[in-house]
């Protein structure tokens, strides 16, 4: 009987969790399809508000380029009218400076004549008198150099004289001077290097002299010569207790 | 006087050296079972010196077939060699190796004992020798005589004056 109670309530308590499940499942699936609807809203609230920014924008473009057109066209026409303007202040200030040019020109040719003669005369007076003052300057001046010439000619012929005088005392006294010590000590050295020189071609004669005397000698010897003074050679060693 | 007269095989230090460095390599194989005394001096000393090696065997009574009797007297050869007297001669020629003998013999007979000869060739000696023995050195040359006698010349035919002292 207990087993029988324990199966029963066992079976109850499984159908219970089993109907749970299928009441979470369902609530699941409730929510998944909310979900999906919201997604579907949202996507089309976008395109719709991309649409409208999109319209906006070529409509505020559109407006820009008709305001430049405009703006380009009131630009052109305002330049087109200055420029008329100034063609007709050109024209005009042309001819009045045409005039005014003519007009100086006519005064500068009655100025010019005028000036002309008074230049004429006035550089001839001019001449005139640089020449008169150039003739005195210069009588003045050659005058005046001939003097300082004189003068100059003259101290330097003096100052020549007294330092000639003194150069040739001072060369007297060198002179003098190399006569008494240098020419003496010069000979002395003379000497002495002649006596040296002619020592050394002495002893350069010696021995070349000997040398060929040697030479000749050594050569004329037959060995039987040489050998002889050899042996001769040995007794006299032998003489000389070399051998003791 | 020494009766082992070894002026016929060399005369001079050089060749005496040589001499005693040919008998030690003789002495080295002198036992060997190949070794022909006669031989091995003709190859090593030529046929004049092996001859007059062979006479100094039989002078000396040494029996050439006793290759004891051999080493023995190679070895008072050496002995010989090591104190012999070395005379230096300074000679204004070049000498002959019978130029060498004449001198070695004159010293055989009138100093009665064997020499070795160091000789140095000098040219400027012009004839005769000097001779430097036992830390002694004499020129027995004529070159001092011939310099005394060209400056004599010299100096009376005018063309050079004595040095003043």
């Amino acid at each position: 009987m207990p087993n029988l109670l324990f199966q029963v309530i066992t079976v109850v308590f499984d159908l219970v969790i089993v109907v749970f499940v299928a009441f979470y499942l369902m609530g699941v699936r409730n929510k998944e399809k909310n979900i999906d609807k919201r997604e579907g809203k949202l996507e089309s609230d976008y395109s719709e508000i991309v649409g409208n920014g999109m319209a906006r924008e070529r409509q505020i473009l559109d407006n820009a380029v008709n305001q430049s057109n405009q703006i380009m066209q009131i630009a052109t026409h305002q330049a087109n009218q200055v420029l008329a303007g100034a063609q007709y202040i050109s024209q005009t200030s042309k001819a009045s400076l045409d005039n005014a040019l003519q007009r100086m020109v006519v005064d500068v040719e009655n100025v010019s004549s005028s000036s002309k003669m008074a230049l004429d005369q006035a550089l001839q007076k001019i001449v005139v008198d640089v020449h008169k003052e150039a003739y005195t300057s210069g009588n003045a001046f050659t005058a005046s150099y001939q003097a300082s010439l004189k003068q100059i000619t003259t101290l330097s012929l003096s100052g020549f004289q007294n330092v000639t005088s003194e150069l040739e005392l001072a060369l007297q006294q060198q002179i003098r001077d190399f006569r008494q010590q240098l020419l003496a000590n010069l000979e002395k050295e003379i000497e002495t290097y002649k006596t040296a020189k002619m020592h050394r071609i002495e002893q350069v004669s010696n021995n070349i002299v000997q040398k060929t005397a040697q030479e000749i000698l050594n050569k004329s010897l037959s060995l039987e010569d040489h050998q002889n003074l050899v042996i001769k050679s040995l007794e006299r060693a032998k003489k000389d207790g070399l051998f003791d | 006087m020494d009766t082992l007269d070894l002026s016929e095989l060399f005369n001079t230090k050089a060749q005496a050296e040589d001499f005693s460095n040919r008998l030690t390599m003789i002495s080295s194989k002198i036992f060997a079972t190949q070794f022909n005394p006669e031989a091995a001096f003709l190859d090593n000393f030529g046929i004049k010196k092996k001859d007059a090696f062979m006479t100094l065997l039989r002078n000396n009574n040494v029996n050439p077939e006793s290759r004891l009797a051999i080493k023995d007297f190679i070895e008072k050869i050496q002995t010989k060699i090591a104190n012999m007297t070395v005379i230096s001669l300074i000679l204004a020629f070049e000498p002959k190796e019978e130029t060498l003998q004449a001198f070695s013999s004159w010293f055989v007979i009138n100093v009665n004992k064997q020499v070795l000869f160091d000789v140095t060739v000098d040219k400027t000696l012009v004839a005769g020798a000097a001779i430097r023995s036992g830390g002694k050195y004499l020129d027995f040359s004529i070159r001092p005589v011939l310099a005394k006698i060209t400056s004599e010349v010299l100096v009376s035919s005018g063309m050079v004056t004595l040095p003043q002292k």
